[in-house]
């Protein structure tokens, strides 16, 4: 577009801006008048609206003055409850507070409880695994339920180890359980000779005597009498010793203990000591009895 | 066995007819007691496994010490049979010579797999310190201070080992006492250290030590009799018994009383016992014709004997009372028995024995059930002896073509010569 053109534009548009200005002035009056009454129309509803909620901020007020009192008379209730409470609370407040030192007290110990628990439960573990791996010695001898010569053996074995309780414990439920076996007069020996090793001598003697009873003929009757005597000459009955170590002669001449009775006697009473026949070999026992 | 002693049992015994008795099967007597006695003893797959690493110097001119004290240590802990020890070969190659280089790891995993690991240094000729460590749950179970020569520092720190782990006396300090030249010697119980115990210039045989180690009794022919001669442990005599015919084989009770055989004044060989210096000889056994010898006490009750008796045909073993009551046979398996030697915690006898066949070598048998295990097979063996652990016996062995002393595990493993210039007739002792 060249320059002459943009001047031609130009003054046709003052021209028309010119010629429709009066038109234009009645037209904004025209609207101004209507704006005024839509003012005024609004103004009104205002004055409703602001009667409506003076009204409903009344209503309002009312309400919260009724709940107000409403509060205060459950504040006052509350305050009633608390001071019941606290006058509760305060009657077992010495209790209580013991009760909370012991409660406190009783807390600490259980914990140092448990941490010993803990310690000992490691220490437990270790030595578990220590009793595991260790190489035992010499353990005691299994023994099934009912079978006599396990049994025998086990008690014969503490006897030798020194387990002298264990064994006559064994001992005695040998007798008890197999009372008519081959071994019982010599599991009957072996009870008396723990307790006579432990100088019990009465009760010793007792043990010894039932030997003999058991089985007068048994291969542990003569020495079971001969450990009777002894402990007769023991506890000073010399004279029942003496018949004693007498009997043991004329009842088992060919027998070890005749021999040993034989000495006694010469202690004891050589008077009644008829010159003792010479002993004959003794036959050879076969027999394994411990 | 002393040459004329054997030939006048010989004699004795050479008409004798085997008893014949066999109260347990043979087989599975063997088989049920090596179970038991595998519970005794450690073999290669059982037990916890123990490193044993070498200590290390820390000082210098200890090299000798050293090497003493590392080669102790390793003998006297394998010979304990307690543990597995595990091959050095496979230890990590850090030096390990105090508990700050110890790495648990290295010890617990593959190859070592060890449970427990003994380490330490030696800090001078006479001075070191040793470690225990349980490296799976990483604790230190031993620490100790030693002092002594390097030998001696090494038996020290194995028996506490042994304590600690088995809660029972270890034998690394034990001697033995056993006869060279005629004379009675006494050595460590791993063979070193030997020395003359006697020097009476005559014969003397069968020493015995009482089961504390301070009393020893032995055959003496100084009198010109066999004679029972006692002496304390600093070599002074203490008595003699006085007899004029053949007195042979003492045993020294606990409280040191001696059981012995004799045929007194030329009567038959019967026991006897008698107070610690062979005073109140009092006698067990009567009997006519008939050979009885080889005391030996139960050392844990000191109630009882076990002995050599040929009444039923062959020598065979015997028990009796300490008071000359209760006399029966204990084993009665035919052939020719001889030296029996009751274990110190009273639960076993070993014996020699020929099995009928006339191969003479150690058996052990389980006192209560009468069960037997042959433990040697090699030469001829003789007069096995108890270590005070009842975890071990020494025994004679000509299997080199010389008496020779040994010891083995009581299972019949670890057999070990302790002698190179001959030796008969051993007695273990504390």
């Amino acid at each position: 577009m060249n320059r002459n053109s943009i001047h031609h534009l130009f003054f046709v548009l003052l021209f028309l801006a010119i010629a429709f200005s009066p038109m234009r002035a009645a037209a904004q009056s025209r609207e101004q008048r209507e704006k005024i009454d839509r003012m005024a129309s609004q103004l009104e509803e205002l004055k409703t609206e602001v009667m409506l909620l003076q009204r409903h901020v009344q209503t309002m007020q009312e309400t919260f003055n009724k709940s107000t009192g409403e509060l205060n008379t459950l504040i006052v209730q509350m305050s009633d409850n608390v001071s019941a409470m606290r006058r509760a609370q305060s009657s077992v407040s010495t209790n209580s507070g013991e009760t909370v030192t012991s409660i406190t007290a009783m807390g600490e110990r259980l914990t140092a409880t448990n941490q010993r628990m803990e310690r000992l439960s490691e220490q437990f573990a270790q030595l578990k695994k220590l009793i595991e791996d260790i190489p035992r010695m010499p353990t005691f001898t299994q023994i099934t339920p009912g079978n006599a010569e396990q049994l025998f053996a086990a008690a014969y074995s503490d006897y030798s180890r020194g387990n002298y309780e264990l064994a006559i414990s064994e001992f005695k439920q040998y007798v008890e359980t197999f009372p008519g076996s081959e071994l019982a007069d010599n599991a009957q020996y072996w009870i008396a000779e723990i307790l006579y090793g432990q100088k019990k001598l009465p009760e010793a003697a007792a043990e010894y005597e039932k030997v003999a009873v058991m089985s007068p003929n048994g291969d542990k009757s003569s020495v079971a009498l001969y450990k009777r005597a002894l402990i007769l000459a023991e506890t000073g009955n010399k004279d029942q010793a003496v018949v004693q170590f007498q009997s043991i002669i004329k009842v088992y001449p060919k027998s070890n203990e005749a021999n040993l009775a034989t000495q006694q006697l010469q202690q004891l009473a050589p008077e009644v000591l008829i010159q003792p026949a010479a002993q004959p070999e003794r036959p050879p026992r076969k027999t394994r009895k411990p | 066995m002393n040459k004329a002693f054997s030939i006048l049992c010989g004699l004795i015994f050479i008409c004798a007819v085997p008893a014949g008795v066999a109260p347990v099967s043979a087989q599975q007597g063997q088989d049920d007691l090596r179970r038991q006695i595998g519970t005794i003893i450690v073999t290669p797959g059982s037990g916890p496994s123990l490193a044993v690493a070498d200590f290390q110097p820390r000082a210098s001119g200890v090299d000798a010490a050293l090497a003493t004290f590392n080669d102790t240590l390793w003998n006297d802990l394998k010979f304990a049979g307690i543990a597995n020890l595990a091959g050095k070969s496979l230890y990590p190659k850090t030096r390990l010579a105090d508990p700050a280089t110890l790495r648990y790891d290295e010890w617990v995993n593959d190859p070592v797999k060890a449970d427990y690991v003994a380490f330490g240094s030696v800090l001078g000729a006479k001075e070191a310190e040793g470690y225990l460590y349980d490296v799976k749950t990483q604790q230190q179970l031993l620490t100790s201070r030693l002092s002594g020569d390097a030998r001696d520092m090494a038996h020290q720190f194995a028996d506490q080992i042994v304590k600690l782990l088995t809660g029972q006396d270890g034998i690394a300090t034990s001697k033995v006492a056993y006869i060279q030249n005629r004379e009675v010697s006494v050595m460590d119980y791993d063979g070193y250290d030997a020395r003359a115990l006697t020097r009476d210039g005559s014969i003397a045989l069968f020493p015995s030590l009482s089961p504390d180690g301070k009393w020893l009794a032995y055959v003496s022919y100084r009198s010109g009799y066999p004679n029972i001669v006692v002496r304390s442990e600093d070599g002074l005599i203490i008595g003699s018994t006085q007899f004029k015919g053949t007195t042979t084989s003492p045993s020294v009770a606990p409280d040191g009383r001696i059981a012995f055989a004799s045929s007194k004044d030329g009567g038959s060989m019967d026991l006897y016992v008698a107070s610690s210096d062979g005073s109140n000889a009092r006698r067990l056994t009567r009997t006519r014709n008939t050979v009885n010898i080889s005391p030996r006490w139960n050392p844990k009750t000191a109630r009882e004997i076990a002995f050599i008796s040929d009444r039923g045909g062959s020598p065979q073993v015997y028990l009796i009372g300490a008071d000359g009551t209760n006399e029966r046979p204990l084993l009665t398996l035919g052939g020719q028995m001889d030296s029996p030697a009751w274990s110190p915690d009273g639960r076993f006898i070993a014996f020699t024995w020929d099995g009928g066949g006339g191969a003479f070598n150690i058996y052990l048998a389980d006192i209560a059930s009468g069960q037997v295990l042959k433990l040697t097979r090699e030469g001829r063996n003789e007069n096995p002896s108890w270590s005070p652990d009842s975890r071990h016996i020494a025994f004679q062995s000509n299997r080199t073509g010389r008496w020779e002393i040994w010891a083995m595990h009581i299972d019949g493993s670890e057999q070990r010569r302790l002698t190179r210039t001959g030796g008969r007739s051993p007695s273990w002792s504390k």
